[in-house]
């Protein structure tokens, strides 16, 4: 997609600009339905659903799908972020739709996280239902009073009389040769605040039918995406294509089914954990890999039927591994009924103690790997006997 | 041209000679059909000549930067996108901003609460006759001093019962009740307010009962006893919930104004509740049902909030998103302990609104009718023109900063003293009333002591109240109960029905 596909669309807007065309919801539809059909293919949207193949969409796409139709479909929602409008989005997330829905409802914003989450938080008590991208949710730390403070504990301080059906989206977790201050966890600063709901995005199904919930939703919601997986393409089922395709949220995903452990993990991390697997298959283990889907509402049951079944966990998160997800996670097993079905201590795969160092060499040390999985899943099967020192 | 120099009606002048060429490549633009054209405001609200156009607001060019360069077919002369109005000068221009002399404070009212200025004589040297200055009447006078009194009476004993243990803290906002009441006074019940936490002016003013305020304070109102008091909160007032942190409401208010702007255009549509339908509650309905074309966003803040980074957020996004918000700054000398002189080194508030293009004006805050006449014009002016508005309210905080706060520590007794003799604002306009014929001294004991009575029975009512019940823990935390909640209400339920003789009150009246 970002090929000659790209380069194509940038002429097309740099043409139309030159001509002194404003950006009309009207004069838009043009370049909305062109925009459109690089996106979904020949047969776009409106094709019958017999004559359709599975359609493949990057997740940037598959994003950007689901934001078209909710704006589409209910006028009050609009988007706010930084480059969101004129530059397409950061990272094309939200591509061609300033051109579709014009200015007033996709709003490029001036740079201060602070007063783009607390205009958007505003927009929200006053009736409206925004979403807020940013541009990582690194920098959403310069907004974290305002989601934490006022979007996640309004509707609780006033008694139900403060309704925030606001979405924070962005990218979330490490990139690649970004260093610390790039690459981040939030999954577990945020999972820990009652009021928010945290959903993490690892596939192009994750990515339309999450945020379609998500801006459906009336509470509070954020949808931690991830840059590295915003180029991947997947298939996706008629199902997934539709219009009202909602992911609940609070359930967890299956991606493969297996009997010998479970391996939960979340965004990035659950597609090493399916390498993992597929390479376990060799040496004939049998995993399941869970993907967390929900961070807040967490699946606790999920969890526990799938630890049940195979008696032992391994949780993977490409976040700090002190009070992170996986020490949810594993907390949740000990204190429940599925303790009693382990059959070894759970293994915790996360990155190193320590913030992201830039030097490729280093990252990939510090990042969690599919060998890191694989070694952490024999550790737990006994295979292998590992000292490992925590401070 | 405006730099080092007073802001005043030439410096107006030439931005108008200034911007007038800018009109005409404007309408060559419009020939060329390469711009749609916005109508410049006609005449400025602030100056006292008829026929100035100032800096106009979302009404002037929209400037593109992706399309900076479109502006003119040939170019006329060299333009940085940075600062299209500026010209270039060989002198060396600095704006020197301690010699700039501080914008001046507007007032009405003398101390002695007499009539200053063409308020009381039409032919004063210090302002243009043509500008009529058209303060509110006996009615409205009388509200407001007997809301501003309502004000002193509640802040007085509610402070008590904090004292005596009775609540657990409490703010009150003496020597500033002319600031808020009369601000209030001038809007519409069903402007939305987001405040900081002085202004319980704004719901005395709207209707809200002693008694609905003392619940707050208690824990037993109808927020659920979820916030601590003077932390209220109204939908039927439009006066959202108080949040402690500051400035947070800054953007807050921006982003609500945002959306009366695309509301009023027919973009969105708000729910009901959020469009001013309900009116308010004492069906005051002199200003009752307002839709969002006549609505305006007001947010109170701080000399001390004007310092945090989201009042700097709030302001730049309202000017650049042209939000009719109106910003009031409560400037009463104190941050808790920090005086202004240490919280910021330029002239107070007000200046900083002309840094973020928007206007902004300087008011005697302790002058209950310079205050509401500004905030009636500022009202009108974001309506009509759909800008936001900053107005500096100077005052004076003759009490402490909160029941937690003791500011013997850091002020003189006789600083206190002095403010409170010289710059009362009940005072001022009891004098005012007075002198017109529409008050005097025994009504105001009458007055007084009937609210007192009022007060102290709505206090011990809402101490007789029942206490907040356990059971309302679990709510309002999501729009929707979700699953694990459910879990533990039920086990908290089955607590509370286990040990019905300790929990007596709250087995009485329970639910699943």
């Amino acid at each position: 997609m970002a090929g000659t596909g790209g380069v194509m669309r940038l002429s097309a807007r740099r043409r139309a600009l030159a001509q002194g065309w404003t950006a009309h919801a009207g004069s838009g539809a043009m370049l909305g339905a062109a925009v459109r059909r690089e996106l979904y293919g020949a047969r776009g949207v409106h094709a019958s659903a017999a004559a359709r193949a599975p359609t493949t969409m990057a997740v940037r796409d598959a994003l950007n799908s689901a934001m078209e139709e909710e704006m589409a479909r209910d006028s009050t929602v609009v988007l706010l972020g930084e480059e969101v409008g004129e530059y397409q989005g950061a990272y094309k997330v939200t591509r061609g739709l300033l051109q579709r829905f014009g200015s007033k409802r996709v709003i490029d914003t001036p740079i201060t996280e602070a007063g783009i989450a607390g205009v958007a938080t505003g927009a929200a008590f006053a009736g409206v239902r925004p979403i807020c991208e940013f541009m990582t949710f690194n920098f959403a730390m310069q907004a974290m009073d305002q989601i934490v403070n006022s979007a996640a504990k309004h509707h609780y301080m006033s008694a139900g009389n403060v309704k925030c059906p606001i979405v924070f989206r962005g990218p979330n977790g490490s990139a690649a040769g970004v260093a610390a201050q790039h690459s981040q966890c939030f999954a577990a600063f945020y999972g820990s605040v009652p009021g928010l709901k945290v959903v993490s995005v690892y596939d192009s199904e994750d990515a339309r039918g999450l945020l379609k919930h998500a801006i459906r939703d009336p509470n509070p919601v954020l949808v931690l995406e991830h840059e590295i997986m915003y180029g991947e393409k997947f298939e996706l089922s008629d199902e997934a294509m539709r219009e009202d395709f909602l992911i609940p949220f609070g359930k967890c995903k299956i991606m493969r089914e297996g009997t010998d452990v479970t391996i939960v993990a979340l965004a990035a991390a659950v597609g090493k954990a399916i390498k993992a697997a597929d390479a376990l298959k060799k040496d004939g283990i049998s995993a399941e890999v869970i993907n967390l889907r929900s961070i807040r509402p967490l699946d606790r049951a999920g969890i526990i039927a799938s630890v049940q079944k195979t008696h032992r966990l391994v949780t993977v998160e490409e976040g700090w591994p002190q009070s992170g997800v996986g020490a949810e996670v594993i907390a949740s097993i000990a204190e429940s009924d599925a303790f009693w079905s382990l059959d070894a201590p759970i293994e915790r795969v996360a990155t190193c103690d320590m913030p992201t160092p830039y030097a490729k060499p280093l990252e990939d040390a510090w990042t969690p790997q599919i060998h890191d999985i694989v070694q952490a899943v024999h550790a737990c099967l006994g295979k292998v006997n590992q000292a490992r020192i925590l401070p | 041209m405006l730099c080092g120099q007073a802001y005043d009606a030439h410096s107006l002048a030439a931005a108008a000679a200034m911007l007038a060429t800018r009109f005409e490549w404007r309408s060559g633009l419009r020939a060329a059909g390469r711009w749609s054209g916005a109508k410049p405001p006609r005449r400025h609200w602030s100056t006292s000549s008829s026929t100035t156009t100032g800096p106009g607001g979302a009404d002037a060019v929209p400037v593109s930067s992706a399309g900076s360069w479109e502006q003119e077919a040939e170019p006329k002369q060299f333009k940085y996108p940075g600062a299209q109005g500026s010209k270039f000068s060989a002198k060396f221009n600095v704006v020197q901003a301690k010699f700039r002399t501080p914008a001046s404070t507007f007032r009405v009212l003398s101390e002695a609460g007499d009539l200053v200025g063409s308020a009381a004589a039409p032919a004063s040297p210090e302002h243009a006759p043509s500008r009529h200055i058209a303060l509110a009447g006996r009615e409205t006078v009388s509200q407001m001093y007997k809301h501003m009194v309502q004000l002193r009476v509640m802040d007085e004993y509610l402070y008590s019962a904090q004292r005596q243990g009775r609540i657990s803290f409490y703010m009150t906002s003496a020597g500033e009740e002319a600031a808020v009441i009369g601000t209030a006074a001038a809007l519409k019940d069903t402007d939305p307010v987001f405040a900081q936490y002085r202004e319980q002016g704004v719901l005395l003013w709207r209707g809200f009962t002693f008694q609905e305020f003392c619940m707050q304070c208690f824990g037993k109102g109808a927020d659920k006893g979820r916030q601590m008091p003077v932390h209220y909160g109204s939908p039927e007032l439009a006066f959202h919930t108080v949040s402690s942190p500051l400035a947070t409401q800054l953007p807050q208010a921006s982003g609500a104004a945002y959306a009366l702007r695309l509301a009023r255009k027919g973009s969105i549509k708000l729910p009901a509740s959020t469009s001013g339908s309900n009116g308010s509650k004492k069906g005051r309905s002199a200003h009752s049902t307002a839709g969002p074309e006549d609505m305006i966003v007001t947010c109170f803040f701080g000399d001390g909030a004007a310092s945090e980074g989201d009042f700097h957020a709030g302001l730049n996004f309202s000017a650049t998103l042209g939000c009719p918000v109106l910003f009031v700054c409560r400037n009463n000398g104190f941050a808790i302990s920090t005086p202004t002189k240490e919280q910021y080194r330029g002239d107070g508030v007000v200046m900083r609104g002309l840094g973020y293009g928007m206007d902004a004006v300087r008011v005697d805050g302790n002058d209950a009718l310079a205050v509401e006449y500004t905030v009636r014009e500022a009202r009108k002016h974001i309506v009509e023109h759909q800008v936001p508005v900053l107005v500096e309210l100077m005052t004076y905080r003759v009490g402490h900063h909160s029941t937690s706060d003791d500011s013997s520590q850091y002020r003189e007794a006789n600083e206190m003293q002095f403010y409170n003799e010289r710059a009362d604002p009940l005072r001022r306009l009891r004098a005012y009333m007075q002198r017109s014929g529409w008050w005097d001294d025994e009504q105001d004991t009458q007055y007084m002591q009937d609210q007192k009575r009022e007060l102290l029975t709505a206090i011990k009512a809402a101490e007789k109240e029942p206490d907040t019940h356990p059971m309302t823990l679990f709510d309002d935390v999501y729009h929707e109960l979700p699953p694990s909640l459910v879990e533990q209400r039920k086990e908290l339920y089955n607590h509370l029905r286990s040990y019905p003789h300790v929990y007596k009150a709250a087995v009485h009246d329970m639910h699943v």
